[in-house]
C-alpha cells in the first residue's frame, strides 16, 4: 500500500520550485508534531506552504504588515491544489516579460473562403475538430496560433482588424487582388514599413506590413 | 508577527525551542536568549 507523505511531496515541490524560479530560496522545515513548512523567497517577497495533519495544507505570499495573520489565503486538504497555488504564485510574481499574443480566432461566413483568402498570404492551414465543436481551420504563425471558425448564427457581425507581417507586402497583393479581395490602402511605404490594407471575406480588415529595405539593414 | 503554534515548534533536548510562524523564524536559545528573522527579508528583527 502506497502512502502519502507531505513531507517528502514539499520537499520535491521546494526543489522543483528552487529549480524552476533562478534565485528562488527554499527551504523545508519539519516539525515532531508531523507538521511542516515550505518557505520560499526572493528579492524580498516570500510565500509559505504550510501542512499540518488536522488542517491539511495552507498556502500564501507574505507581506510585511501581515500583523497577528495565522490564516491563510489559500486552503485545501489536499497537496495538489497546494502545490499549484503555490507554483502560480512563485511564478506570476517572476514572471515579468510581457505577455504574447497566443491565439487569434476570426469567425467567417464561409470558412473555405478564409482558408482560401488567408492561404494566399502564406499561411498553411489544418482542418481541426474538437468533440462536438465546430470544423474550423488552423495554422501557426509565428508561435501564434490563428484560426477560422463558422459565424455562430446570431452573432452580431463585429470585423477586427488583423496585421501579419509579411517579406513581402506587393506580390501579396496582387495575389489577393486577382482573388477579388477588396483592396482597402493600396501598398505605400509608411513609419511601419511597406502596408497595404485589404478585407477578407467577413469584411475583416487585414493589414500586411513588411520592411522597406532601408529598415532591414539597421541594427 | 503572531505566537507561534504547537504544531510548528520544536522543543529539543537542550531546552532550545525553533518555531516557525507564518512570517517569522523564531529561534529560543538554552540560555533564554531570543532571536526572531523575518521570512521575507532574511534580517533579524529582534534578538534578546
Amino acid at each position: 500500500m502506497i502512502t502519502f507523505d507531505p513531507l517528502a511531496a514539499m520537499k520535491e515541490l521546494a526543489n522543483r520550485l528552487a529549480t524552476e524560479n533562478a534565485g528562488l530560496q527554499t527551504q523545508v522545515t519539519a516539525f515532531p508534531s508531523g507538521s511542516a513548512m515550505l518557505d520560499a523567497r526572493r528579492d524580498g517577497r516570500a510565500w509559505v506552504m504550510a501542512y499540518s495533519p488536522s488542517h491539511g495544507f495552507g498556502v500564501d505570499q507574505l507581506h510585511p504588515d501581515d500583523g497577528f495573520t495565522t490564516g491563510f489565503d489559500f486552503v485545501s486538504t489536499q497537496f495538489e491544489p497546494a502545490a499549484r497555488r503555490l507554483g502560480e504564485l512563485t511564478h506570476v510574481e517572476f514572471s515579468r516579460q510581457a505577455p504574447a499574443i497566443s491565439l487569434l480566432v476570426v469567425q467567417a461566413h464561409d470558412i473555405e473562403k478564409s482558408k482560401e483568402f488567408y492561404g494566399l498570404l502564406g499561411l498553411s492551414f489544418a482542418a481541426e475538430k474538437h468533440g462536438a465543436g465546430p470544423r474550423h481551420f488552423a495554422a501557426v504563425v509565428d508561435g501564434m496560433v490563428f484560426e477560422i471558425y463558422p459565424c455562430r448564427t446570431n452573432l452580431a457581425a463585429a470585423p477586427l482588424r488583423v496585421g501579419f507581417r509579411v517579406g513581402a507586402v506587393d506580390p501579396i497583393l496582387e495575389r489577393l487582388r486577382v482573388h477579388g479581395a477588396r483592396i482597402v490602402n493600396e501598398p505605400n511605404d509608411s513609419p511601419w514599413g511597406r502596408r497595404a490594407v485589404v478585407e477578407d471575406p467577413d469584411g475583416n480588415r487585414v493589414e500586411l506590413t513588411a520592411p522597406l529595405p532601408s529598415q532591414l539593414h539597421q541594427p | 508577527m503572531y505566537c507561534p503554534l504547537d504544531d510548528f515548534m520544536e522543543k529539543r533536548d537542550d531546552g532550545s525551542i525553533v518555531a516557525l510562524t507564518r512570517g517569522h523564524r523564531v529561534e529560543i536559545g538554552k540560555d533564554g536568549s531570543v532571536r526572531i528573522v523575518s521570512k521575507i527579508t532574511g534580517e533579524l528583527e529582534f534578538e534578546k
